[in-house]
């Protein structure tokens, strides 16, 4: 063992109690950081993981569409389609299915005006989620006569009276191909909607508005299907192949970070892969999935959460750094008398600066040994409980090389700093000597030099993070990059401030010196003078005090601002309690079931949507989202902090007047009414007419009825209701004339206005089951009881008919009158308009004559006023589906409830309801529904949605809980936890490390002390004073340093999932009982540990200690 | 608790400053047991300045530190102004070096961060005195020493005899009845170390104090009133 060895081995064993504190230090600081690398890397991987996961199944789902441009391509189309789908899923573990759907095909001999469609299909989740009712569904393509095998949904066998072993002569739609089919069993469609997206008919088996094909969309007729047949059907090209899908359900779970990167890039690639599998064979095809989206969002999240952590564990390092540079003073003072001796005993600095790094070096080598252990047990105890287990984080970490490199690049750093204060301790015998009394001038001017620059850096940095407003950048291609100097800016501010507080220590020294000289006590004078005139240990308290008061307390108020923040986002991006998107195919089915859901308070039917604005004032047309809710209960229904409340800021938008219209008695389930139209001249197109329907929730269905000939005859007609509903009125009725091809001559050779006559009358409301009713004409009636038919009397009501609006003017009021229970409209049209397609009129029921048309009242956000040049009180219009509505600009509102980051209008779902069907448009308008639940109940009342099979449902409790304590968020308030926790252990070990070092270092003086007089208690009480001094110093400059770093970082580093300023903006949250409990926790740990420390450290003055004179 | 309600009201009235009987002080023990004082006795009138010779350990520092109260015999008793000194308590100790025994050590004992002017009123503060009478005291002992332009310098400032100056008037600071001195020119060069021992005489005699000094020095023993000579722990005749 050479000397170097010996001497270190040695001194180790003499002074293992100053070697110990220094080494758990160490050991402390580089398992935390440790802890943090976990968290940063391992558990964010998981978080990804989980959050996918936990994506709803539709979101992970990936769905390869292609449709034919060649029928007879079909074989080799589904072949090249699916070889490029297995290479974009690749080997990741998925469950995947095949759908077929074939091209419309018309079925001859019907009495329907126009031969209805019907179309084949194949479907695997069929099996599972349908009745059948008679016979089976088919096993093979073709029967033994070459006859296409399929099953028939019962409503459309009702309607034609088919059943098993019936042929239809079907002939397909576009190339008029002839087929026979045969019927081997009926069936009903189960399960949800959203089951049935794929479909050509969404699961709904029947339509009564299909376009006919080639007719341009005037034309519309009936439409049935799926006819169930087997897959060898269409892989055998026996059915003219339409579409088909090839649908993966990826399980993303298991996948490492570089596998699930590569699967995120062929999902990108995975059209343009298809496109060029399949380009000779399709009409087109594409692969939509919004599992890429899914992805990014988690890797955007997780980058935000990550830069979260960084910023957290910069200031983390900052005060271990600070606890071992302490201990490193410390560690030098208690070594400057040895080094002296041994320098003036002809040992080089070479050789005392090599003990020095012989000594770091086995301090950093016994640290990283043991932190990776400790970060790992840590990290264990911090995910198996609380909000980490619950975003299912909790995970057995193992002790990655990730781990050992962290904890071993901190442990050199660490070893790096115990060296410092032995590089600058490099002057003579008598240098070292006097800097044990005095500060070194040259030093002093060097650390104001550094405590400048870093103030200035720091400066620097926190303007460039106020003007960035995030720590994030967003990059080229979107989210993006992280600027260093921003993450480091909170850190920087951190130790800026401290110096600065260093910086005023002196002057509140000289104070107490000031007090000590005229005070006639010893004790209080001591510590008075030991704060002074030691600047060194006394200065590494404060700023050991400094910072971790300053972090804490920045660190509890972050966790609260950003918590309040995270959950102001949730509430104002989900903007009511619950948020339905109904997949059921009316309002009147999906309010059916919301109204009566036990835990909902409210349900209301919302309009959410893109819409084309224009500005008279300006002529500029611009994309924006309208959004019309019922603001009568705005303060009950609308979610998201908004300066004065929802309900004061749209109390200007409450409607004046409301759709009254024909009350239908009972719950029925269909509706029959007498239909005549008459044309003149006499035309050989067809009546189209909607009855508009409202239900209690003030929700509009539109319901088409059967097309009739426009030739003066009567119809009997009936509409089937999908529910039956109490409480429904009939508030509306649009009917067009459809003109045939043959009727363009004589439309061209009319001179005048063609006269277009309805009468609508004899409504009935029908409680027999629908199911009953086997046709769409009056004969269906002609078996249910009278008892179950009711008169709806249309001539109590108000009606007003207008005809159909043009290029902005206000659409012309028609003559209209009732009698006999009916409402005959007489409308007239230029024939011109006829021949262009879709003219007629609309009948409102209203309180009152629209005249003037006043404009909806709308708030609009800064954006869209910007945008199309407007101001408020002026007038746009809305194009809704055709149909102009004009909005008048009563305010401005800084964004909208759900959805906070587009700009757009916020109007009355009623007000917008009304004036649209003025304006003739048979829109529901009905996008949503917003539920008002409260958030005990929200989870229940979701799942039971859910039940009900209504649609997808977005919960503001559900997504503040995961915007706070989801697997890609909760990891911030894990690491906020760690750095309080971790700053108050790090103070506890600092100062009982700073208070054993100080008494063993002072303890010949001491002693001295003692000799004289003083009493051992009243030098314990002395030390106790002196840190309760630099205590209350460090107390107040931490304070003030956190409640800065709260005012002016946190707001900036509280950001939105995607690293934006957040919306709603920041409100600070100070946590006051949080950062009360957590001074009071260190003031007690802190003076029970130097009171401890101090009672064990200093001893009894004895005649054995005097002796050693100045030997330290 | 103890203390000087065990002082005997007789021994008080005794005139002995100083009475060491039969002290023994044995450090470790078996092989390794150092005998640093065996059976040591001795009395020392008030007024009177002993010297304490002998060579290095011989037992001189230890025998100072039983009399002082920072070590305790093994066996016999040390009885310093009345109170017996190795069965004080704590406090006992406490005032017994505040208000009757003083120090003055070879390493000079001054705080480091006080000046010459704080160290002198540390034992002033100890009685609280009120600051304008406590600093008149400490300017007058410390002009008693000759370091009266030299108050706010503080030890590291200051040369090895000034300090040892220093520590003379702070043990004089409480006006003490026992000024012990353990080697006080030990660190010091001839000159200055005759001149400590000479300011020593004097503030001995004007202050009318007792003094027990270790010493080599030839001078001081000239200048004691009577020497004892310690040789491995025994009192030997000279």
């Amino acid at each position: 063992m050479g000397w170097t060895w010996q001497v270190l081995w040695r001194r180790s064993g003499a002074q293992r109690g100053l070697l110990f504190p220094v080494l758990a230090v160490a050991v402390v600081g580089a398992a935390l950081l440790g802890t943090f690398q976990l968290l940063l890397v391992t558990s964010e991987n998981r978080a990804v993981d989980v959050a996918l996961e936990r994506e709803p199944a539709q979101t992970r789902e990936v769905d390869s569409r292609i449709a034919l441009v060649d029928p007879t391509l079909g074989r080799q189309a589904i072949a090249h389609a699916s070889a490029a789908f297995d290479q974009t899923i690749g080997s990741v573990p998925a469950d995947r299915s095949t759908w077929y759907a074939s091209a419309m095909y018309t079925v001859d001999g019907t009495s329907d005006p126009i031969a209805p469609y019907v179309y084949a299909a194949s479907y695997p989740p069929l099996a599972a989620n349908s009745r059948v009712v008679t016979g089976a569904f088919p096993t093979t393509a073709e029967d033994s006569h070459g006859r296409i095998q399929v099953a028939v949904p019962t409503a459309a066998a009702k309607a034609y009276g088919w059943r098993v072993g019936s042929v239809l002569h079907v002939a397909q739609a576009s190339t008029n191909r002839d087929r026979l089919f045969v019927v081997t069993g009926t069936y009903d469609l189960r399960g949800a909607k959203q089951l049935w997206t794929r479909d050509v008919l969404g699961g709904a088996t029947h339509t009564s508005g299909y376009p006919v094909i080639g007719s341009g969309g005037r034309l519309m007729t009936q439409a049935w299907g799926p006819l169930v047949v087997a897959p060898a059907a269409f892989t055998a090209g026996q059915v003219t192949l339409n579409e088909a899908h090839f649908v993966a359900q990826p399980h993303v779970g298991g996948l490492t970070p570089g596998e699930l990167s590569a699967f995120r890039a062929r999902l990108g690639d995975a059209s343009g892969v298809l496109a060029a599998a399949t380009k000779d064979d399709l009409l087109g095809g594409f692969v939509r999935s919004d599992l890429p989206a899914a992805i990014d969002s988690a890797a955007a999240d997780l980058q935000v959460t990550r830069v979260g952590l960084v910023i957290v564990e910069l200031m983390l390092v900052a005060v271990a750094v600070t606890v071992l540079l302490l201990a490193a003073r410390l560690l030098a003072e208690r070594r400057a008398a040895e080094q002296t001796l041994m320098a003036s005993r002809g040992a080089s600095g070479r050789q005392i600066l090599g003990l020095a790094v012989l000594e770091s070096f086995v301090v950093a080598a016994l640290t990283t040994l043991a932190a990776p252990f400790l970060a790992s047990w840590a990290y264990r105890a911090i995910t198996s409980s609380g909000p980490m287990t619950a975003a299912g984080l909790h995970d057995d970490p193992g002790l990655p090389l990730s781990l050992w490199l962290a904890c071993g690049v901190a442990a050199l750093v660490l070893a790096a700093v115990l060296l410092g204060p032995v590089l600058r301790r490099r002057g003579s015998v008598v240098d070292a000597e006097q800097q044990l009394i005095r500060q070194d001038s040259r030093g002093g001017v060097a650390r104001t030099g550094a405590d400048l620059a870093l103030v200035v850096l720091a400066a620097v940095a926190l303007r460039q993070l106020q003007q960035y407003r995030s720590p994030v950048l967003s990059g080229v291609g979107g989210f993006g990059s992280v600027d260093p100097v921003l993450v480091l800016a909170p850190a920087l501010v951190l130790l800026a401030g401290a110096v600065i507080a260093l910086r005023v220590m002196p002057l509140l020294a000289r104070v107490g010196e000031r007090v000590a000289a005229r005070s006639r006590a010893l004790v209080g004078s001591l510590a008075a003078w030991e704060v002074g005139r030691r600047p060194g240990p006394a200065a590494g308290a404060v700023l050991l005090l400094t910072l971790v008061v300053g972090v804490g307390s920045f660190a509890q108020t972050f966790l609260a601002t950003w918590r309040a923040s995270q959950q102001d986002q949730a509430d104002l991006a989900v903007g009511t309690d619950l948020r339905v998107v109904s997949e059921l195919d009316t309002p009147l089915e999906a309010g059916d079931v919301l109204q009566d859901l036990s835990r909902v308070r409210l349900a209301s039917p919302v309009v959410d949507r893109t819409v084309t604005v224009g500005s008279s004032s300006e002529s500029q047309v611009a994309s924006t989202t309208l959004l019309g809710v019922d603001t009568t209960h705005a303060d009950d229904l609308l979610r998201g902090r908004v300066g004065g409340g929802w309900g004061a800021r749209t109390a200007a938008l409450h409607p004046t007047a409301h759709l009254q219209g024909a009350p239908v008695p009972g719950a029925p389930t269909a509706l029959a009414l007498d239909l005549r139209s008459d044309v003149t001249p006499k035309l050989a197109g067809v009546l189209y007419s909607s009855l508009v329907v409202q239900d209690r929730l003030g929700a509009r269905t539109t319901f088409d009825l059967p097309a009739v000939p426009a030739d003066g005859g009567q119809r009997d007609v009936v509409v089937r209701l999908p529910v039956a509903v109490r409480g429904l009125q009939i508030v509306g009725l649009r009917a067009y004339i459809a003109p045939a091809a043959e009727d363009t001559d004589v439309l061209e050779a009319t001179a005048g206005n063609v006269a277009l006559n309805v009468s609508l009358g004899n409504v009935r409301a029908i409680t027999a089951d629908a199911a009953d009713l086997a046709g769409h004409d009056g004969s269906s009636l002609a078996d249910v009881d009278p008892a179950d038919i009711t008169p709806v009397p249309l001539t109590d009501v108000r009606w007003t008919a207008l005809g159909h609006e043009t290029e902005g003017s206000a659409p012309s009021l028609v003559s209209l009158e009732t009698q006999d229970g009916a409402i005959r409209v007489n409308d007239q049209i230029e024939p011109f308009q006829v021949a262009a397609g879709g003219q007629g009129f609309v009948a409102v029921a209203a309180t009152d004559t629209p005249s003037g048309f006043h404009g909806v009242p709308a708030l609009a956000t800064p954006g869209v006023l910007t945008d199309l040049g407007a101001a408020v009180d002026d007038e746009l219009t809305v194009d809704l589906g055709g149909a102009p509505v004009r909005l008048t600009i009563v305010g401005t509102v800084p964004y909208l409830p759900g959805d906070p980051h587009s700009n757009g209008l916020l109007v009355d779902s009623t007000s917008l309801a009304r004036q649209a069907l003025i304006g003739s448009s048979v829109d529901p308008l009905v996008d949503e529904w917003w539920l008002q639940v409260p958030d005990a109940d929200a989870a229940r009342a979701a799942t039971a949605i859910k039940d009900h099979h209504v649609g997808r449902v977005s919960s503001r409790a559900e997504t503040r809980a995961d915007a706070t304590d989801g697997p890609l968020h909760t990891g911030i308030q894990a690491a906020l936890w760690i750095v309080t926790l971790a700053a108050l252990a790090l103070a506890v070990a600092g100062f009982a490390m700073s208070t054993t070092v100080a008494v063993r270092t002072r303890r010949l003086e001491l002693a001295r002390l003692q000799a004289v007089g003083v009493p051992r208690g009243g030098l314990v009480r002395s030390v106790l004073l002196e840190y309760a001094m630099l205590g209350v110093l460090g107390l107040v400059a931490g304070l003030v340093l956190g409640t800065f770093l709260g005012a002016r970082v946190a707001p900036l580093v509280t950001v939105s999932s995607a690293g934006r300023p957040p919306v709603p903006g920041v409100v600070i949250h100070w946590a006051l009982p949080a950062q009360a409990t957590l001074l009071g926790l260190l003031v007690v740990l802190v003076a029970v540990v130097i009171a401890v420390t101090t009672n064990a450290a200093l001893r009894r003055a004895s005649g054995e200690l005097l002796r050693l004179g100045d030997e330290r | 608790m103890t203390t000087t309600a065990a002082v005997p009201a007789q021994a008080a009235t005794t005139d002995a400053m100083v009475r060491v009987e039969g002290v023994s002080r044995t450090y470790g023990s078996g092989e390794n047991a150092v005998h640093a004082l065996r059976d040591v006795s001795f009395t020392i009138a008030p007024g009177e300045l002993v010297a304490l010779v002998g060579r290095s350990g011989s037992g001189k520092t230890t025998l100072l530190n039983c009399v002082g109260g920072l070590d305790r015999p093994d066996a016999g008793r040390v009885v310093v102004d009345g109170r017996e000194v190795s069965s004080l308590g704590e406090s006992g100790l406490v005032e017994l070096r505040r208000d009757v025994v003083s120090y003055v050590f070879q390493t000079f004992g001054l705080v480091p961060v006080l000046s010459a002017a704080e160290n002198v009123g540390v034992p002033l503060r100890l009685r609280k005195l009120p600051a304008p009478v406590r600093e008149e005291r400490v300017r007058l002992l410390l002009d008693l020493v000759g370091l009266g332009d030299h108050t706010n310098q503080r030890p590291g400032e200051m040369s090895g005899g000034q300090q040892q100056r220093v520590a003379i008037a702070r043990a004089l600071a409480n006006s003490p009845r026992l000024l012990i001195a353990d080697e006080p020119t030990g660190q010091l060069d001839t000159a200055t170390g005759q001149a400590v021992m000479a300011l020593l005489r004097a503030v001995v005699e004007a202050e009318g104090m007792t003094a027990i000094i270790s010493t080599h020095d030839p001078l001081m023993m000239s200048l004691s009133d009577r020497v004892l000579h310690l040789a491995d722990g025994r009192l030997v005749d000279a």
